[in-house]
């Protein structure tokens, strides 16, 4: 019973490396919203399971980028315009970087309460034996 | 006093059964932003008991409690395809954390159970509860 819960809590730690991975590409994305020729980075996952626990975990399989086109503002005084004096910006959309940390967090908090509800079962059948 | 006996192993199962459960609600709640994951669960514990028991009426014998305390739960695909977000992901959280509060309280349950059993047999050596 007990790699049962070994296996709840690592899948649970996994999910939430992931959306820490994810949270990380998130505040890159963010930090260079305002960098000429940035494109905003993706992260993929994916399942995999290990046959040695038994258990499947979530795993980052890479990030990408968005290949989407960069914003074009009119700016001739910025050093990096071109002849007709426009800059390419980068491509975050910031409501769309806010809106995907939400639901980072949310998943995060998911996988936490997985963790602590592992944590208190265990610790419910570990009452058992201290009586 | 053999009926102690079964009702600790029904009780051992039934938190196995929960265990199980669990791990595979937390795989689900891991790859819940995974493309093209369908969310998993265990079959209801009550089903199990019912598969085990082969008796019209639904009564678990001794060696039936052995068959369910060595059995390998199936392991059913949750349909909710019209809940799936646009990259084939089946999980939906607010799913997750009723199954797995259900969960909980199944385990706790067992538990209970148990304790109380143990309890029972306790008062019975004249120990006291």
């Amino acid at each position: 019973m007990t790699d049962f819960f070994a296996n709840s809590m690592s899948a649970a730690a996994s999910g939430m490396r992931a959306q820490g991975h994810r949270m990380r590409v998130i505040s890159e994305n963010i930090a260079n919203a305002d960098t000429p020729g940035f494109h905003r980075k993706t992260i993929a996952f994916d399942d995999v399971f290990d046959a040695a626990s038994g258990a499947s975990h979530v795993k980052v399989t890479g990030l990408a980028k968005d290949s989407s086109p960069l914003q074009v503002i009119h700016d001739p005084s910025n050093p990096l315009a071109n002849e007709n004096g426009d800059v390419e910006m980068s491509n975050v959309n910031m409501l769309l970087e806010i809106a995907d940390s939400r639901e980072a967090n949310r998943s995060y908090q998911a996988n936490l309460s997985m963790f602590q509800q592992a944590r208190e079962m265990y610790s419910s059948l570990l009452q058992i034996l201290k009586r | 006093m053999t009926n102690d006996v079964n009702i600790l192993k029904l009780a051992s199962a039934m938190a196995r059964h929960a265990t199980a459960r669990h791990q595979l609600l937390s795989q689900n709640i891991a790859n819940a932003d995974t493309n093209n994951y369908k969310a998993k669960d265990l079959e209801a514990f009550s089903d199990a008991f019912t598969r085990m028991a082969g008796r019209p009426d639904g009564k678990l014998d001794s060696r039936g409690l052995d068959r369910l305390e060595a059995t390998q739960y199936n392991i059913e695909t949750v349909s909710n395809n019209d809940l799936a977000s646009p990259n084939g992901n089946t999980v939906s959280l607010e799913d997750q954390m009723m199954r797995s509060a259900e969960t909980q309280q199944q385990f706790d349950a067992a538990i209970t159970i148990y304790k109380k059993s143990i309890d029972i047999l306790r008062s019975t050596l004249g120990r006291g509860a």
